[in-house]
């Protein structure tokens, strides 16, 4: 478990208690992982065989997904890559960052920085114009929201019915421009 | 009605006509998508029955489903799109395409992902993936947001 918050531990501890959760627990509060795996999104499963070698990068994933499961459950038992894997593999390019899209990671770590100097206001006119240069990077999207809006995030449940709104308003703001 | 512009697995595939977004719903120009896609609109057994194919696949579209505008045969995506493994988003006047591919991340299986070393949450210790060599180990990202 790898836990993407520019925030830091404090954020992410609470979610790894409430699940009771067994495993072993990663920090990643400068989105190493997001730049090394172009990662614009969670949740995000990364499966690595013993010779270290990727066998599935999945994006959506959900452990209670019955089929998922039972690839999973193969791949472990059996060493096999389902068919699955291979196939939406197959269909994948990599690509690197665009110019934009390294400037808006480059604004992340320094907003990040800012996060510890304490220095909120500075580091959300950072993360803003890291969303600006790469709308699509929900990673950098929704790190702003959390840090601008902490009640939404913080206090009692994830507020999904406000993230739909401050979407829109977002969305409705860039087809504008 | 709204103009999308259409993204394929993350890069620009503009269409014209373009798809449009009309009470909620994802209408596509059946064709030009279908080509773009890797597939194929044709009529089955040579009547006006519509079908999208793709490889031995062929999902037939109802005639109340399809709509002409301007000469141009337009579908939802819903009508076929999922059995046909896209998953697709509108926002804004994107319309953001997948076909399983998005949802990679830039490397292809049996290359070694670049090494990491992180933080333990609670104790700092850092961790590598390949402190993991002679297991399997699955790495899950998740955040608090």
């Amino acid at each position: 478990m790898i836990a993407q918050d520019a925030q830091g531990a404090g954020v992410a501890r609470p979610w790894v208690e409430k699940a009771e959760a067994t495993y072993r627990a990663l920090l990643d509060q400068h989105n190493v992982i997001g730049k090394a795996y172009s990662l614009k999104f969670v949740p995000v499963g990364i499966l690595v065989d013993e010779e270290g070698r990727l066998a599935r990068a999945v994006g959506g994933v959900n452990i209670d997904d019955e089929a998922f499961r039972r690839e999973l459950t193969g791949w472990v038992t059996t060493g096999t890559i389902p068919r699955a894997w291979v196939e939406a593999d197959r269909r994948s390019t990599p690509r690197a960052l665009t110019p934009d899209e390294a400037e808006a990671d480059a604004r992340f770590q320094l907003a990040v920085v800012l996060l510890e100097q304490g220095k909120r206001e500075e580091a959300i006119a950072e993360l803003k114009r890291a969303f600006r240069l790469d709308p699509e990077n929900w990673l950098i999207r929704k790190q702003l929201w959390a840090v601008e809006h902490p009640e939404a995030f913080y206090s009692g449940p994830v507020d999904f019915d406000w993230q739909k709104r401050q979407r829109q308003e977002e969305d409705a703001e860039m087809r504008q421009k | 009605m709204r103009v999308l512009k259409l993204y394929l697995d993350g890069r620009p595939a503009p269409l014209t006509p373009a798809p449009r977004l009309e009470n909620g719903e994802v209408l596509i120009p059946l064709h030009t998508f279908c080509e773009a896609v890797g597939a194929e609109a044709k009529a089955l057994d040579g009547g006006g029955q519509l079908a999208v194919c793709k490889g031995d696949l062929c999902i037939p579209l109802k005639q109340a489903e399809t709509v002409s505008i301007d000469g141009v045969v337009y579908a939802p995506l819903t009508a076929f799109g999922e059995p046909l493994g896209l998953r697709w988003q509108a926002e804004g006047d994107s319309l953001r395409v997948t076909s399983g591919a998005g949802d990679r991340t830039g490397l292809g299986i049996g290359e070694r992902p670049p090494d990491f070393t992180l933080p333990d949450l609670y104790t700092g210790e850092p961790v590598s993936v390949s402190d993991y060599r002679g297991r399997k180990a699955v790495f899950y990202m998740w955040a608090s947001w």
